[in-house]
């Protein structure tokens, strides 16, 4: 009897004690890689960064209504500079760990594959994403971003240091996207097909794009002639970094998936848009226009000055106010990430300024090569007699001019629009009617959470700031 | 602990050898109570020797005595009874109940019955009565009110909702605070699987609402972690012990019951609409164009004054050819809209047995019609269960349940226009919807607007008519499952026992979304299944054995393991968009569209050894240990390992001191200290980072990204540690009952996604951190008031506070649990689990709220509120009268607050009743503005006047949360019911035993509450983070219910 009761106890022993063999087996992931081809990443960092840039609560909401080319008619707090926390936190939460975080572990599996070309078109959508981020917020966290949780109080550089960083992310890129490197995923790349000469134009144009912006602080006129030289900036407008949407959601512009499919109509155009487009501050009948914006009720085009806290009124509502065109609201809607257009007038700027060589001829051929690429870009729309009066190239005002057909050129590109409105301070507008501030907002204020989760690195970040975390703060650039 | 645990082996062994020698003849046999069930746990003592041991857990005993020994039957509340051994070696018997008797049997961990006055923690039993009497469908919302530091919130009134138990406050960050349930002894899953949180989605009953509360016997909840010490690290929350019904061994007839209900439910309590302005932003003019442009695209109620003999063209205008309609008011269209809801619950089970074998088998029918048009919920459970003796040394059990739940329809909760009460409250309060109820026959909305090709609705560009959307736009659920073990125990000598039990809960279950084409949210319309298989199965082996040591010093020693394997697989796909209108499967995807899809399988396991023992002096002193070991797969393999003691003693000071039984019929002081580890919220492979798939492609391809949570190698449990006492007192013959327990126990290596700045590129990181303490006293206080031999009237009060505090969060200060719009539900260093954090009033310095052109100014966000209540209690009165008997409960929760939108953005559309205030003649806001400059401030108090519409959309919205925290204080007439138990006497010529009638109404009325318009016992769903958030209430059901039982 004694044998089997220790016999028993013995097994019951062994039984559960030894039995936890299995337990790192059981415990290994049957669901999601731990190792991928590093161009599988791509696609969805692409996606992510066009979503947040057309997003209406974003580009739309604190881009487009800031820029004044779109205007609500109803629940338009951020329109008049009350922004939304959410939005704000989700452009910086998505810039950081949808794209820049996924960019740099693709860059890491590049390495190992020793694949160049996938290293290079990682680098350079990193340096978009903390492009965009600075511009929209002045000072981030860059040298010591993106370390996971070894460094989980990442410092915030000076909007100077991460332009100095992200410009030479950007020439290293350029050499390793080197068409003899081979080409892209082509699926993956759901931007150019896998195209690696039209990345590195890309590359080189983003980095123009980047050097114009940080110009009246610091002038690298010779890195910028030296881009025109090489001829690897854009071409033509099939040189695009667009994401071109697919027909229906969730993979269609957000645009379209909030103001169609989701029946949210308050999203309209914008007065300071249309008057200058239907002839009524003088200037020459613009043909984008019908492009551009939809008949109200009453079989006109008409805008909606940013604004007014009690909306819908009599003055402006879901009727009387036209709706966005119907090119903008289609599912296919590319989102630009930078165009042929825009880059016209920033060469036209740079040879109006002598950045560039060709001085104003070349400036005015820049400037109506974008005019014209502009209304290509609008459906083909008919220049006919527009480059007329007011809109010819004049030195005398050919910076306002540039500014201001650039300004109209980036219509639906939101965050670009009021980036490049804070750069130039053209076309002047009047801030928001009932605005929670009397100007413009010169920047982001930071995502709240910050203040808890890097508390020191925020204070000494909004310690630099000349007038603390406000919307009115100017960026660097600006001043 | 190697070292311990062999220890007690050495010390269990030496019992073995010492008790071998007095072997002589064994009898043996079973004891049970007086209805037939085995007593387990009865104390037999060979008269003048030290020579016991106790029964099993199926009242088996076996002893080796002579013919002539006087045995000695002892059970407390049982009356004593001595036997001498005769010829025959099997003595089996049942016991009488002392009817002085004032102890009472519970069931502890591992199902163990233990005499209450044994027990050196707090422990809390219900009865199944008392269960069946509250009439609930969830046996979770049985237990409010009913036990001392049990809070139970349940989710709404809809058809489906989940309930959440918190025993003694949260003790973990992100795990789900809830206790572990157990039913007869198979840990069963508590989950809640169901969508539902602040921006939608839909809410599925929690796990343990498949049992059918008919079926229960008892529940005992065991608070502490020195209660549930045994069940180790799944155990930190405490536990819930579910015994049902078993078998019967003394009836030699089928014994058969019948018991039947119909509830009917109506809304508890809606919000107080203004019906003084009707639909629109114009204060004088209205005009229905198509519901999209216009006035009648405006879901606010700014427009028209109402019932002031204005006509304007209205939705409903189209009946008259597009003529104006008088502009009057419904005041009860909101009321109206809500359906009577049905529950019908029938239930039949049948008993029988003999002294070999006994089964129970029960079948209940539940089928519910909730108070929101078309939905619904049905439950069919069936139950067996049967116990059998095979020779004299084994015993065979045997249970299993099956139970089928499903609906055709569950309502969408939160801000999400599937929800319709959110068209209540973004609505026109002119709008008669009993006319948008035969939507068949109404024209369709407009080809420009929103919902065209769907019926018209008052506004089609933010709302479908609902009650097309309700019958078209189905949350579909079902779920089949299965509870069942085998449990055998054999009788290896008259001093040891050992037993094996195997328990399987296994489940599978469906989701389905159906969104029409046309929908406000899915214009394409929507399809999404979920397919979820969840297994569980738990072995275990237990060696016990008990006896006398001397004459006054009895043992009880336990030895054993128990494995744990658990697989939950999910599958999902939905159609983002279809392609034929009506056909509601994943392959009728619209073409170009690229379907959803996922699938995750998590496997664990844990393995276990422990130990437990009591030594008993004289019946008066008790001393018990345990140790568990458990090893969790979740864990890494070179750390996951951990081992859990407690230790307990009770001591009965009314038998140690000689107390006059008559005054003094118990007085017991109890203590004990314990440690209960967790894997808390831990998954499976968070081990290693890895990559995961979009589960959304882009035309055929797929995405890959870097998921936003790292994980960690080196992560460890969670431990809960802690001590308590207590007193229990029973005076005056049981006339006046008496507990407390003190407790403070504290969390620590609490395991949390530790919330990292976006810029580090992670949104978290998995780690232990930080540390939770809950201290507080639970009292439980009952009295006979009278006690003649016709009446009885009793009343029982119960109280609890818990003093909760997240005493550190690692290097964090602060952790978002959840949160809605800009306001978030956060654990916050220093303060209480639950703080609300959100956008408040900027103030003077004077305190009052700062005003600018007459609205108020809104600042920055700080904490405006915390979710977890200063105290719980309940009373529960029972009057017997001859055979009637009339019970009542109260129940309420003290102090915690909550978010409530239903005010922020009824307030904001115009339709609650405040906003009458001032719209003819404008509003002062009260606080103070400033005249002079920002330099140099002048402050007076505000006395610009503005605009109803202008005052309440800046001071009630999505950027200011202050003024939409409420206290969420409540007391609540739970419970009134009468029944009547018809006299033996009146059924004696008919076959019929026993008949009862009861009448019970549930949750009847609010005697306290603070929040304006809204049921402050409300969620989203039972999770952590849906507590303390509110907005579009589904109300709560007061029910009635009528019920029938016989016994046959």
């Amino acid at each position: 009897m004694k044998k089997i009761n220790l016999i028993v106890l013995l097994f019951i022993g062994l039984v559960f004690v030894s039995c936890d063999k299995d337990f790192e087996e059981l415990n290994s992931n049957p669901n999601d890689p731990t190792s991928v081809p590093s161009e599988l990443l791509l696609g969805s960092m692409i996606r992510s960064t066009g979503n947040v840039m057309y997003s209406t609560f974003n580009g739309g909401d604190m881009g487009s209504c800031w820029a004044q080319h779109f205007a609500k008619v109803q629940y338009n707090d951020e329109e008049r500079y009350l922004p939304r926390e959410s939005a704000i936190g989700g452009v910086w939460a998505t810039l950081y760990e949808s794209v820049a975080a996924d960019a740099n572990a693709m860059y890491d599996l590049a390495v190992i594959e020793e694949n160049e070309v996938a290293q290079g078109a990682a680098l350079t959508m990193k340096a978009y994403a903390f492009l965009l981020l600075t511009d929209l917020f002045g000072d981030v966290p860059f040298s010591e971003a993106l370390q996971g949780a070894t460094n989980i109080s990442p410092k915030y550089d000076s909007q100077q240091e991460v332009y100095n960083g992200c410009l030479s992310i950007l020439d290293n890129a350029m050499a390793k996207l080197d068409p003899a490197n081979g080409n892209l995923d082509s699926n993956q790349d759901i931007m150019y097909g896998g195209d690696v000469s039209k990345w590195r134009k890309f590359a080189a144009s983003l980095k123009f794009r980047a050097l114009m912006r940080i110009s009246a602080k610091d002038l690298r006129a010779s890195e910028m002639q030296a881009l025109v030289n090489s001829g690897l900036l854009f071409s033509s407008s099939a040189d695009d970094a667009n994401l071109v949407y697919l027909s229906a959601a969730p993979n269609a512009n957000p645009i379209y998936e909030s103001v169609v499919f989701g029946t949210r109509n308050e999203w309209k155009i914008n007065s300071e848009v249309v008057e200058r487009m239907d002839g009524s501050l003088g200037w020459p009948m613009d043909n984008r226009l019908p492009v551009m914006a939809q008949k109200n009720a009453d079989g006109i085009y008409r805008g909606k000055p940013s604004g007014f806290q009690n909306v819908p009124n009599n003055d402006y509502n879901y009727a009387n106010v036209s709706a966005l065109g119907e090119f903008y609201l289609q599912p296919e809607l590319p989102a630009v990430f930078l165009s042929y257009t825009e880059l016209q007038f920033l060469l036209a700027e740079a040879a109006f300024k002598g950045y560039i060589s060709g001085g104003n001829a070349a400036a005015s051929a820049y400037y109506q090569a974008g005019i014209q690429s502009s209304f290509d870009d609008n459906e083909g729309a008919a220049m006919d007699t527009y480059y007329s009066g007011l809109i010819v190239f004049s030195p005398a005002i050919a910076l306002e001019q540039i500014a201001t057909q650039k300004w109209l050129a980036l219509y639906s590109q939101g965050f670009e629009a009021w980036t490049e409105l804070r750069r130039t301070g053209f076309p002047v507008l009047t801030p928001a009617i009932d605005g929670a501030i009397n100007e413009i907002p010169s920047r982001y204020t930071y995502p709240v959470i910050e203040k808890s989760l890097n508390a020191a690195s925020y204070n000494a970040a909004v310690s630099n700031l000349p007038g603390g975390d406000k919307l009115t703060s100017p960026v660097w650039w600006m001043n | 602990m190697k070292t311990k645990f062999s220890g007690i082996l050495t010390l269990f062994l030496a019992l073995v050898v010492q008790l071998t020698f007095a072997q002589e003849k064994t009898i043996s046999g079973t004891v049970s109570d007086e209805n037939g069930l085995p007593l387990p746990g009865v104390n037999i003592i060979v008269k003048g020797t030290t020579n016991g041991t106790q029964t099993d857990f199926d009242g088996n005993y076996s002893i080796t005595a002579s013919t002539g020994d006087v045995l000695s039957y002892s059970f407390v509340g049982y009356t004593k009874k001595e036997m001498t051994v005769g010829a025959s070696s099997n003595m089996s018997f049942s016991m009488a109940p002392d009817v002085t008797a004032i102890d009472e049997v519970v069931i502890t961990a591992l199902g163990i019955k233990k005499e209450e006055k044994s027990i050196g923690y707090a422990v809390q039993k219900v009865k199944g009565d008392d269960i069946a009497e509250s009439n609930e469908t969830n046996v979770v919302n049985s237990l409010s009110g009913k036990v001392a530091g049990v809070q139970v919130t349940n989710s709404s009134g809809a058809t489906g909702s989940s309930s959440r138990i918190v025993l003694r406050g949260a003790s973990s960050i992100t795990g789900n605070n809830q206790p572990l349930f157990v039913i007869d002894g198979i840990p069963v899953d508590n989950s809640n699987y169901g969508t539902a949180d602040n921006g939608g989605g839909f809410d599925l009953p929690n796990g343990a609402a498949d049992v059918n509360p008919d079926d229960i016997e008892s529940v005992t909840v065991l608070k502490g972690p020195n209660a549930a010490a045994l069940y180790g690290l799944r155990a930190a929350n405490g536990v819930i012990v579910i015994t049902t019904k078993k078998g019967s061994t003394s009836k030699d007839k089928l014994g058969i019951t019948f018991s039947s209900s119909a509830s009917f439910e109506n809304p508890l309590l809606l919000p107080d609409f203004q019906n003084s302005y009707g639909q629109g932003g114009n204060p004088f003019y209205f005009e229905y164009i198509d519901g999209q442009s216009g006035d009648g695209g405006i879901d606010e109620s700014w427009g028209p004054a109402l019932d002031v003999g204005y006509n304007f063209v209205q939705w409903n205008s189209y009946t008259v050819d597009g003529a104006p309609l008088p502009w009057v008011s419904k005041p009860d269209n909101i009321k109206d809209f809500y359906e009577t809801g049905l529950t019908l619950n029938n239930n039949i089970s049948f008993t029988g047995g003999n002294d070999k074998a006994n089964f129970r088998m029960s079948l209940g029918l539940l089928d519910q019609e909730g108070m929101v048009p078309n939905t619904d919920f049905r439950r069919y459970n069936i139950a067996g269960v049967t116990s059998l003796q095979v020779g004299e040394k084994m015993n065979v059990s045997l249970n299993a349940k099956y139970i089928k739940s499903e609906a055709d329809n569950l309502v969408t909760v939160g801000y999400s226009n599937a929800n319709p009460v959110q068209q209540m409250m973004w609505g026109g309060r002119n709008v008669d919807w009993k006319a948008l109820k035969d939507y068949k026959n109404l024209p369709l909305a407009p080809a420009n607007t929103a919902g065209a090709g769907t019926p018209l609705n008052w506004n089609n560009v933010f709302q479908n008519n609902p009650y097309w959307y309700l019958d078209t736009n189905l949350n579909g659920y079902n779920k089949d499952r299965i509870i069942g073990g085998v449990n055998i125990s054999y009788d290896i000598a008259s001093w040891l026992t050992i037993s094996g039990k195997t328990g399987v809960d296994f489940w599978k279950s469906q989701t389905r979304e159906n969104k029409a084409k046309g929908s406000n949210d899915t214009p394409e319309g929507y399809y999404r299944v979920i397919d979820r298989t969840f297994n569980e199965v738990n072995s275990e082996i237990l060696l016990s054995s008990a006896g006398n040591i001397t004459e006054d010093l009895t043992y009880s020693l336990n030895a054993g393991g128990n494995t744990m394997y658990r697989k939950n697989d999910l599958i999902h796909a939905a159609a983002p968009q279809l392609e034929l209108p009506g056909l509601y499967n994943v392959s009728n995807v619209k073409t170009g569209v690229d379907p959803i899809y996922g699938a995750t399988y998590a496997e664990q396991k844990i393995n276990s050894v422990y130990g437990f023992g009591q030594v008993g002096y004289k019946n008066m002193l008790f001393v018990d240990v345990t140790a568990r070991n458990d090893w969790s797969s979740l864990l890494p393999v070179d750390n996951n390992s951990f081992f859990y003691p407690s230790v307990t003693v009770s001591a009965v000071l009314s038998d140690m001191f000689n107390m006059d039984k008559s005054t003094v019929s118990l007085l017991k002081l109890r203590g004990g200290w314990s440690k209960v580890g967790s894997t808390g919220a831990l998954g499976a492979y968070r081990l290693q980072d890895v990559y995961q798939f979009a589960g959304d492609g882009w035309d055929g391809t797929n995405f890959v990204f870097l998921p936003s949570a790292i994980n960690n190698p080196e992560i460890g449990p969670e431990t809960t540690s802690g001590h308590e006492f207590g007193i229990d007192a029973r005076l005056f013959e049981n006339r006046l009952r008496f507990d407390m327990t003190y407790y403070d126990q504290t969390s620590e290596d609490l395991i949390v996604d530790v919330q990292l700045s976006s810029s580090t590129g992670s949104g978290s990181s998995l780690q232990n951190v930080g540390e939770m303490r809950n201290k507080g006293i639970e009292v439980q206080l009952g009295a006979t008031l009278l006690k003649t031999s016709d009446w009885q009237v009793d009343l029982d009060l119960n109280y609890a506070k818990n003093d909760n505090k997240v005493v550190s969060l690692g290097d964090l200060e602060t952790l978002v649990l959840g949160g809605q719009w800009s306001t978030t539900i956060e654990a916050r260093v220093g303060e209480s689990y639950g703080s609300i954090v959100g956008p408040a009033y900027e103030r003077a310095p004077n305190g009052e709220i700062l005003f600018n052109n007459g609205l108020p100014v809104i600042g920055g966000s700080k904490v405006l509120g915390n979710v977890t209540p200063d105290w719980t209690g309940g009373a529960n009165l029972v009057v017997s009268y001859k055979n009637f008997r009339v019970n009542a409960l109260v129940d309420g929760k003290m102090g915690g607050d909550i978010y409530s939108m239903t005010t922020t953005w009824g307030r904001y559309a115009g339709v609650l009743e405040e906003t009458n205030q001032g719209r003819e003649t404008g509003v002062v806001g009260q606080g103070t503005m400033n005249i002079g400059t920002a330099a140099n401030p002048v402050y007076v108090p505000n006395n610009v006047v503005v605009d109803a519409k202008g005052y309440n959309q800046a001071a009630f919205s999505n950027s200011v949360a202050e003024s939409s925290v409420f206290d969420a204080s409540y007391i609540k007439l739970r419970q009134v019911g009468v029944s009547y138990t018809f006299p033996k006497k009146w059924l004696s010529n008919i076959a019929i035993d026993d008949v009862n009638l009861s009448v019970a109404a549930r949750n009847i009325a609010f005697l306290y509450k603070k929040v304006p318009h809204i049921d402050p016992e409300s969620a989203f769903s039972n999770s952590n983070g849906n507590q303390g958030l509110e907005f579009g209430q589904l109300p709560s059901a007061r029910s009635i219910s009528f019920n029938v039982n016989l016994k046959f």
